[in-house]
């Protein structure tokens, strides 16, 4: 019987899987679906095509549109008072409440397939007369539940496939919430708020990202490990803090793009030399006359 | 065949059902746990009793020992490397070729005596055995019952339906 193997053991066969396979399991019994939600649920958005998500012309492309339906259960997890909100908006809400809670699983969250698919779904539910001010709303309540509720954060990725459309990004969100590291807990006494990013060991982002992000996030996250930013045209001091203020940061990729800025990447620079965890750099450069120095210099990081 | 300084030495182990086997060294330490018992116990006559393992399993798992004999002891720090690695080698499937119920009883020892490569390819195989089924197919296969009432497993099925293949 399968059902004498050790829960670890089957953990470990269902990490085999697809998420279709997952989902196949999680409808055989009580048991497996206890343990399989949680691997299904750590990275929802794994096979959702980064391409696909950077195209805004796609709508209801095959694939995505099932991932759609991701963002609906999402919604059926949030407080009885923000989904008697959104009905008032014409989105359609079961009034079952839903059988697990979610996104408590959550391990892997890229902001961009978040938003885009937030998006998508506006647009799915209420047509053309596509409301922006909806959509900001559903990506502001759902972004709390994930803060709330996910303890248990692993990576975070940030591109930004909504630059033109200020009101998506993420600094707009992120700026709220600067004054929660405390929050009142049942007893009315003081208690620090578990930050989602704080134990974060993955970190992706663009090169161009508001450095104020990027200083906010290294105040908080000391434990990432492996760190992957593309698209770097400017010497982002952002950038130089986050790498400077983890412990110790295995892989680091960095993408160059463009000229070199007449001062160079200074700052970015000098923030390489002082790391010695590292054990896996890699330096990208499109169309750039490299660094100050020469690539070589940078080899002695290489273990 | 076997290391130096351990070639020919052997030790004697007892399975739950009190059948002796005189394994070498080398192949009795493919299993991390009798590996640390080994270096901690030093050279003794004393048989070795496994309380979790039976002869018949005993028998097999030892057979998958001494054919990999001299792999390259797993690391601690290769978990992802382990993970990318979805191949199972010929004589590994043939191995692993047996009734259900052997080939669970084969995962619960290489979990008990820690013996990881083995430990991955059974539940590779496990995995493979869910691949493309659904899940009466997958209840079939293992003998499972469906214990949701049908409007729990609409519900489940409602709120996971994103993963589905379709």
């Amino acid at each position: 019987m399968i059902s004498k193997l050790l829960t670890e053991t089957l953990i470990q066969i269902f990490n085999e899987l697809e998420l279709d396979e997952l989902f196949s399991c999680i409808l055989v019994n009580r048991e497996w679906c206890k343990i399989v939600v949680p691997i299904l649920w750590s990275d929802p958005w794994k096979n959702i095509d980064i391409y696909v998500v950077f195209n805004t012309k796609y709508i209801g492309h095959g694939n995505i549109k099932k991932y759609i339906l991701l963002i609906s259960t999402y919604i059926s997890c949030l407080s009885d008072d923000d989904r008697n909100n959104l009905k008032l908006f014409g989105i359609p809400i079961s009034n079952l409440k839903p059988f697990f809670d979610y996104p408590i699983f959550l391990r892997y969250l890229n902001y961009h397939h978040f938003i885009f698919l937030i998006n998508k779904f506006v647009f799915e539910k209420i047509g053309n007369n596509n409301d922006e001010n909806l959509t900001k709303l559903i990506i502001k309540k759902i972004w709390n539940l994930f803060k709330e509720k996910c303890k248990k954060l692993n990576h975070f990725g940030l591109l930004n496939p909504y630059g033109e459309n200020i009101n998506y990004r993420f600094d707009k969100i992120f700026n709220d919430d600067d004054d929660d590291s405390f929050i009142i807990n049942n007893n009315g006494s003081l208690v620090e708020n578990k930050n989602i990013f704080k134990n974060i060991t993955s970190f992706q982002c663009d090169g161009n990202l508001q450095p104020l992000i990027l200083f906010k996030l290294g105040n908080i996250c000391k434990l990432i490990q492996d760190i992957k930013i593309d698209n770097i045209s400017q010497d982002n001091e952002g950038i130089a803090y986050l790498i400077k203020s983890q412990k110790s940061i295995q892989k680091l990729f960095l993408g160059f793009y463009y000229d070199t800025p007449k001062s160079g990447f200074i700052k970015i620079e000098k923030v390489l030399k002082g790391i010695d965890s590292l054990n896996q750099l890699i330096l990208s450069a499109f169309k750039i006359k490299f660094f100050t120095k020469r690539e070589s210099s940078y080899r002695e990081l290489l273990r | 065949m076997t290391s130096e300084s351990s070639e020919g030495k052997k030790v004697t182990l007892k399975s739950c059902d009190d059948v002796e086997f005189k394994v070498e060294i080398p192949v009795a330490s493919r299993s991390i746990l009798l590996k640390n018992m080994i270096e901690d116990v030093g050279e003794t006559d004393q048989s070795i009793p496994l309380p979790n393992v039976n002869e018949k399993v005993l028998k097999k798992v030892l057979e998958w020992c001494q054919h990999h004999v001299n792999d390259p002891q797993p690391t601690n720090d290769d978990d992802d490397s382990r993970r990318r690695n979805t191949e199972i080698d010929d004589w590994d499937q043939r191995f692993l070729n047996v009734e259900q119920d052997m080939l669970f009883e084969i995962i619960l020892a290489a979990n008990y005596l820690d013996i990881k490569p083995l430990l991955d390819i059974g539940c590779k195989t496990v995995a493979n055995m869910i691949k493309g089924k659904s899940p009466e197919e997958i209840r079939n296969t293992f003998n499972i019952v469906n214990d949701f009432t049908p409007e729990e497993e609409e519900q489940i099925r409602k709120e996971n339906e994103w993963a589905e293949d379709r």
